[in-house]
């Protein structure tokens, strides 16, 4: 339920510095990384509201809301990234 | 995000119900208390609603209002007078006050707290699997 901020992380496997490519830091990896902490800010917002609806401090529909916002967010992360992999692999069986 | 804005307005409503349902609770629960802290019976509870906008500095254009709970009203109105000078609570005259809850009524408006739920719930999946749909686009 957590994702590691990118470059630290071992579990990490989709950070950054593989999506970026050989051409050095590029505006893409700012934007995704960008929508990586969004995406984990959701995630961590969804553990406070299950952790306040289990000690019944919140209501159990924040927590399922929380989740499933967190759910989307990261559908639409896992959505972006794929199309950065598939731009990447197009770009490198560019003949020169 | 826009697409979060049906579900924060759905998460207002879903509260609203809840919120309603306890106070339903309460009087049901309540139907027959006779002794109260401020003395006299059990008052029946009402809930007022009222729009709230989803953003804290929305434009005048782009009014899309979630729901809260304004207060909670009390209302003497119809309180039950029955003659049983046996009952500790009985005046002087012997009659005694019950409170002004008709759990028909309150019934009622449980199924309609407990309906208008499920439609916020409906609401939000809708809004849920169009976003879903629309990650699918491309695929």
């Amino acid at each position: 339920m957590k994702v590691l901020p990118t470059g630290q992380g071992e579990a990490g496997s989709w950070s950054g510095q593989s999506i970026s490519g050989p051409g050095g830091p590029s505006p893409d990896k700012n934007l995704f990384q960008n929508m990586l902490s969004a995406v984990q800010k959701q995630q961590n917002q969804a553990d406070v509201e299950v952790r306040r609806a289990l000690l019944g401090e919140g209501e159990l529909h924040d927590a399922i809301l929380a989740l499933e916002k967190a759910n989307l967010g990261l559908r639409l992360l896992v959505q972006v990234r794929n199309r950065l992999v598939a731009a990447y692999e197009e770009l490198s069986r560019m003949q020169m | 995000m826009n697409i979060f804005k049906s579900m924060e307005i759905s998460a207002s409503g879903l509260t609203a119900q809840r919120q309603r349902l306890n106070v339903i609770a309460e009087n049901l629960a309540n139907a027959h208390t006779t002794r109260t802290p401020q003395g006299g019976p059990y008052l029946r509870k009402t809930v007022i609603l009222e729009t709230q906008p989803v953003e804290e500095f929305a434009s005048l254009l782009e009014n899309s209002a979630k729901v809260a709970v304004s207060e909670v009203v009390e209302s003497s109105e119809g309180l039950v007078q029955e003659y049983n000078p046996t009952h500790p609570d009985a005046n002087e005259q012997g009659i005694v006050t019950w409170p002004n809850v008709n759990p028909v009524a309150e019934m009622v408006s449980l199924v309609m707290a407990s309906r208008t739920f499920d439609a916020n719930v409906a609401a939000f999946r809708a809004g849920k699997s169009m976003a879903l749909k629309a990650l699918e686009i491309g695929r």
